[in-house]
């Protein structure tokens, strides 16, 4: 259709007009892999792959990179973070625990919602870790008491407060608090799980993992 | 002995959805920017802590990993047979509003407790604390962020939430102002206003939940939507301690059969304060 003559004429005759598809030919032959679609794929890690493979050996290079499944290097994917083995020392896993209420970014918790914390958070200035009560009873801890959190990083002194829905094995501490600054209402409140957690590197990415660490809770 | 108490007809309640609330406290935080209320250094000692509108925390008893939690937020209940109006020394508080509000003249308070010791809700609170110094010391920036509509409370008085009652009487103007008459002599002699519109009176709590887990209204009027969502959700509606014949204005509703019933067993509940 040319004018606007022509277009009103046709939505007049037939109410609705269409063009035919536009054809793009076979697309089959686009992209040259095995599956005929986008497929990422590092050519150059895999020829650093190879290279390694062929000095140290399968096995021996898929413990030094850290990955479980060696195809899959120079694929765009996923590894499962696996913390360090239970050890006598530190037979517990040390998560922080992001929570509703307590802000854990560069700034700090607002006072109205430091006010709403929970009493199991918590409790003057004392931070309480959360665990189940399975787990603090082969500890020896018990609800409220107070208790030495030490990973191999360092130790700090915290509450126990028993729940149901922890995980057994792990000890979750909340993150937010423990600060130097933010004045009257969160100074020197809590502790930083931060500054005990043990920083690991992601193999595939180089970041900096603090996700999980190995830990002990003593009662003091 | 039961009273009636006369609510003229409205009764304004509250109806809280639990599964679409998330526990973010959105609404305990409006509520105390709205009603002046103090927040202290340490608000770890909850027996001190000044909270209307309270978050609790139940657990449904299980081992991991089927633990269950729910968190409760729970403002007055404005009962309709309260237990702390009786008690009253001072006629402090009241129920004789049009509405059903159950009132709390902090100046008239004389701090004696009574009803704090009363209400199965622990939804009053002792002012332990004088709030200017708290302001002028410490937080002069929040001193000009105070609601002039609301006046802070004294040390020594018991304070409660309101419903927001003031919003109920700047609703009641704004009624008053936009209504039209032909004599301008005729509004002089209006009755006083009684009903007004479900979206001129939102209480704070209600208008800052993100899930919209919190309804206002008023629970006589078939057009508020408290009233819909009570006959929509009838299977899934409770009331807190409804066994002991107080008659709360605030209903939850909950899918889960294992909240609707700890509701009603309060000394077994595994039960915790929030904030």
């Amino acid at each position: 259709m040319t004018g606007e003559k022509e277009f009103l004429q046709a939505l007049v005759a037939g109410n609705f007009w269409y063009d035919p598809a536009f054809s793009y030919g076979d697309m089959g032959g686009a992209f040259g892999t095995p599956s005929g679609k986008f497929e990422f794929f590092s050519q150059a890690l895999d020829k650093a792959m190879a290279d390694i493979i062929g000095k140290v050996g399968n096995e021996t290079a898929g413990r030094g990179l850290g990955v479980a499944d060696l195809s899959l290097l120079p694929l765009p994917h996923q590894e499962t973070f696996i913390p360090a083995e239970s050890s006598r020392q530190f037979p517990l896993l040390m998560m922080p625990l992001e929570r509703f209420r307590l802000n854990n970014s560069n700034l700090g918790n607002a006072p109205y919602l430091t006010k709403l914390l929970e009493d199991t958070i918590l409790k003057g200035d004392n931070l309480m870790v959360e665990i189940n009560p399975r787990t603090a009873s082969a500890l020896g801890l018990h609800e409220g008491g107070r208790a030495k959190l030490a990973t191999s990083r360092g130790a700090v002194t915290v509450l126990v407060h028993l729940f149901e829905g922890a995980r057994p094995g792990v000890v979750f501490v909340p993150v937010g608090l423990g600060h130097t600054g933010f004045g009257y209402y969160l100074k020197g409140k809590g502790v930083n799980p931060a500054e005990i957690a043990e920083i690991t590197t992601d193999p595939l990415s180089g970041q900096e993992l603090w996700w999980g660490s190995r830990a002990n809770l003593s009662r003091i | 002995m039961s009273v009636i108490h006369p609510t003229n007809g409205i009764m304004y309640g509250m109806v809280i959805d639990l599964d679409k609330c998330t526990g973010c406290g959105a609404c305990s935080v409006a509520c105390m920017t709205e009603n002046n209320i103090y927040v202290l250094k340490d608000e770890s000692d909850k027996t001190r802590s000044i909270t209307w509108m309270r978050l609790y925390q139940v657990e449904n008893g299980k081992a991991f990993p089927e633990t269950e939690s729910v968190i409760i937020p729970r403002p007055c209940m404005q009962c309709g047979q309260p237990a702390c109006v009786p008690v009253c020394p001072a006629t402090a508080t009241t129920k004789d509003e049009i509405g059903g509000i159950v009132s709390q003249i902090t100046v008239r308070c004389i701090g004696c407790r009574y009803c704090v010791a009363a209400c199965p809700y622990h939804a009053r609170t002792f002012n332990w604390f004088d709030p200017w110094p708290l302001y002028k010391n410490h937080v002069e920036q929040m001193a000009g962020a105070l609601n002039p509509d609301v006046p802070p409370r004294m040390r020594g008085v018991v304070e409660k939430c309101s419903f927001c009652h003031h919003r109920l009487m700047a609703a009641k103007a704004r009624v008053y102002t936009e209504t039209e008459v032909k004599n301008p002599r005729e509004k002089y002699h209006m009755s006083e206003i009684q009903a007004v519109p479900e979206e001129y009176y939102q209480t704070a709590c209600a208008e800052a939940c993100p899930a919209e887990a919190i309804t206002f209204g008023d629970l006589n009027n078939p057009g508020h939507r408290v009233h819909q969502l009570l006959k929509e959700r009838k299977a899934d509606a409770f009331r807190l301690l409804e066994k002991l014949g107080t008659e709360p204005r605030v209903y939850y509703l909950s899918s889960r059969r294992w909240v609707r019933k700890q509701a009603d067993n309060y000394l077994n509940s595994p039960e915790k304060t929030v904030g």
